[in-house]
């Protein structure tokens, strides 16, 4: 975890003049991970950092508390980054990358996952392969769609829809691949440096292969405050 | 009661993104004097790709990156004894293009230069003032352009419908008669002010697209296209009906087009040679888009954007220039939309280049997969026999129809011009 951070760190501080980089520090009310609550529907603290070289190579780490179901107190995961995106012409871009998400005094739900996708101005799709999702045992494949759109100078309407496979962890002779839909919508309001989002989140299942409380409501309203620094 | 809360915190947010609005985009760019100090610097913009927590908004609106390259751009300022002004993205170039001010002692081409060497630019140039061509004479007689192409006869078959049409000029009288309905969207480049008319956007509108056999005015030549009036310019009041564009407006307003998917772009306007509207036409012609540009009569070869690789350039009829590359179409003594819901006549390759947009607009409804090199060609299809074949070429319509679609939107017209050909 501590060596993680430390890369991401020296890779941040070690770069050429040419690179960019940026970061926020958010707070959710509640965080919602492909609909599933990660925080047991509580608030939670998160940082980002990003890095992105004119050559097309990005890097990055995302830091965020959690509530896990097996643990007492608030954890930490740590995703760190990186991958390759190039522009295609006609507005289209594609990338391709990888992640690695780890927790604190939790190290057998880390996991390692790919993903790659297309992009326009408006609309991004992408695929997320992970061969031991939540080290439950287990590959899953996550598909995703987004769009948004600029309705005014400042204020943006973005919707999501993702669908998730994975291998049923309850009675698996019968239904042994499962498929789990989360949709989100919402709006984003950027003030300067601040930016404000408010989204409706569901997934059309409670019961998942997470390995998090619970969640007592399929759908809720997040609020999120960022600023970008 | 918590709904209640939610709905008032959806007011605020509004309210307060309403108060914020464009205040960054900083202070008017609409003085061509000052325009002369001012340099763009563009920095890299990367691809929108995967980050954990930005994954649904728009690419380049989110606010990651973006302070970064603000800071770069602050540094770059610091040190080069710069003035920041202003800053647009870019995305179709992967570019965020910043306006930046040098001293009134400095000298723009050293600064331009300097900045060129720095590894944290991709590129810089100076800021170009372009004019919008054309005048407005109310002194010459009444000589309605549409008999030339036939225009009725070929609207009883086409009309543009729903063809986006970008015309990047001053702004357009929106709720003239002639033309309410027919503008898809207004939007203004020039500064934060509220959206406003001018004389030479709107006369272009009227002969792009005013509206048909609606009993008043004129008829434009794309009367059901979808136009996009994209103010880039401004009309000057100390110099008359004078219109004046920037490089940095006309990028903007470019870059809209391009995310709207303009099948047609209408830059009625010439100056110097524009690095950074170059590459923003280039990226347009590789989406597929038409870019027509009025040749400036008073430059040989007409100008920029009308000199441009790929680039229609659109002439009056009776210009000197003899270029080959010139199309020639209707652009004296145009009856077209004027401010104040009224109808006056005009002269000037704006309104040739204008024709040929409509006309345009009016192949792509026929054939919407058709590319802007056919769409050239088509347009030099004569049916009548050239004299020389490197001299301008007068646009025919209706070949220019035929040759492009296989349509014979107005037969009735070519047999009755080919019958009236001496020795056939």
């Amino acid at each position: 975890m501590l060596r993680g951070a430390a890369v991401v760190w020296v890779l941040a501080f070690a770069l050429p003049a040419t690179a960019q980089i940026s970061g926020n520090i958010t707070l959710v009310s509640d965080y919602r991970f492909r609909g599933i609550s990660l925080s047991d529907q509580k608030p939670a603290a998160q940082l980002s950092l990003g890095y992105d070289h004119p050559s097309g190579w990005y890097a990055g780490a995302f830091a965020s508390t959690v509530q896990l179901l097996d643990r007492s107190g608030r954890d930490l995961q740590l995703i760190p980054y990186a991958g390759y995106a190039q522009r295609m012409g006609a507005g289209l871009s594609w990338h391709v990358g990888a992640g690695y998400s780890s927790f604190s005094h939790a190290g057998a739900h880390n996991y390692a996952e790919v993903h790659g996708g297309i992009s326009s101005e408006n609309v991004s799709t992408r695929l997320y392969y992970s061969p031991d999702y939540f080290g439950q045992g287990s590959a899953t494949l996550y598909a995703e769609l987004n769009a948004a759109r600029l309705v005014m100078a400042s204020i943006q309407l973005f919707g999501h829809i993702g669908v998730l496979r994975s291998r049923n962890p309850g009675i698996s002779y019968e239904r042994p691949i499962q498929y789990q839909f989360d949709v989100q919508a919402g709006t984003s309001v950027d003030f300067e440096k601040f930016n404000v989002q408010l989204a409706w989140v569901a997934s059309d299942k409670t019961y998942t292969v997470y390995p998090f409380s619970e969640a007592r409501n399929r759908s809720t309203v997040v609020l999120r405050l960022s600023r970008s620094f | 009661m918590v709904r209640r809360r939610w709905a008032a915190l959806v007011l605020c947010m509004t309210l307060a993104a309403c108060a914020a609005l464009d205040g960054r985009r900083g202070e008017a760019l609409a003085d061509r004097d000052s325009n002369e100090r001012k340099i763009l610097v563009m920095l890299h913009l990367a691809p929108p790709h995967f980050r954990p927590d930005t994954a649904y908004t728009r690419s380049y609106d989110s606010r990651f990156g973006r302070d970064d390259r603000r800071r770069i751009a602050d540094a770059l300022a610091r040190e080069h004894n710069l003035r920041l002004i202003s800053d647009w993205p870019m995305p179709a170039l992967g570019v965020e293009c910043f306006v930046m001010e040098v001293q009134p002692t400095d000298s723009p081409a050293r600064r331009i230069e300097q900045l060129a060497l720095d590894p944290r630019v991709e590129s810089a140039q100076p800021m170009h003032v372009f004019q919008a061509l054309g005048h407005n004479d109310p002194l010459y007689p009444l000589q309605p352009s549409g008999k030339l192409w036939h225009l009725a006869e070929i609207h009883e078959s086409v009309t543009g419908k729903n063809v986006v049409v970008a015309e990047i000029d001053t702004g357009v009288e929106v709720e003239h008669p002639d033309l309410r309905g027919l503008i898809a969207a207004a939007r203004n480049f020039v500064d934060c002010s509220p959206y406003s008319a001018e004389m030479h956007g709107t006369a272009l509108a009227g002969s792009i697209a005013a509206r048909d056999d609606d009993g008043i005015g004129i008829a434009g030549v794309a009367p059901q296209a979808r136009l996009l009036a994209l103010r880039a310019c401004w009309q000057e009041p100390r110099s008359g009906s004078a219109a004046f564009c920037s490089s940095f407006t006309l990028a903007k307003a470019l870059q809209f087009a391009l995310e709207q998917k303009a099948r047609v772009i209408n830059l009625s306007l010439a100056g110097p040679h524009d690095r950074l509207l170059e590459r923003l036409l280039n990226a347009a012609l590789a989406q597929g888009t038409t870019i027509v540009s009025a040749a400036d009569p008073a430059v040989i070869g007409g100008g920029f954007p009308a000199s441009s690789p790929g680039v229609l350039a659109v002439a009056e009829e009776d210009t000197r220039d003899d270029s080959a590359a010139l199309l020639l179409a209707p652009g004296r003594d145009i009856p077209t939309t004027a401010l104040g819901s009224r109808w006056d006549f005009v002269t000037g390759s704006s309104y040739s280049a204008a024709h040929v947009t409509g006309l345009v607009a009016l192949l792509y409804e026929l054939a919407p997969s058709i590319q802007p090199r056919q769409i050239s060609d088509a347009l030099r299809a004569g049916t009548l026999p050239r004299l020389a074949a490197n001299r301008p070429v007068m646009i025919d319509a209706c070949a220019a129809i035929a040759r492009a679609t296989g349509t014979h939107a107005c037969a009735s017209a070519v047999t009755r011009q080919a019958k009236s050909l001496p020795g056939q």
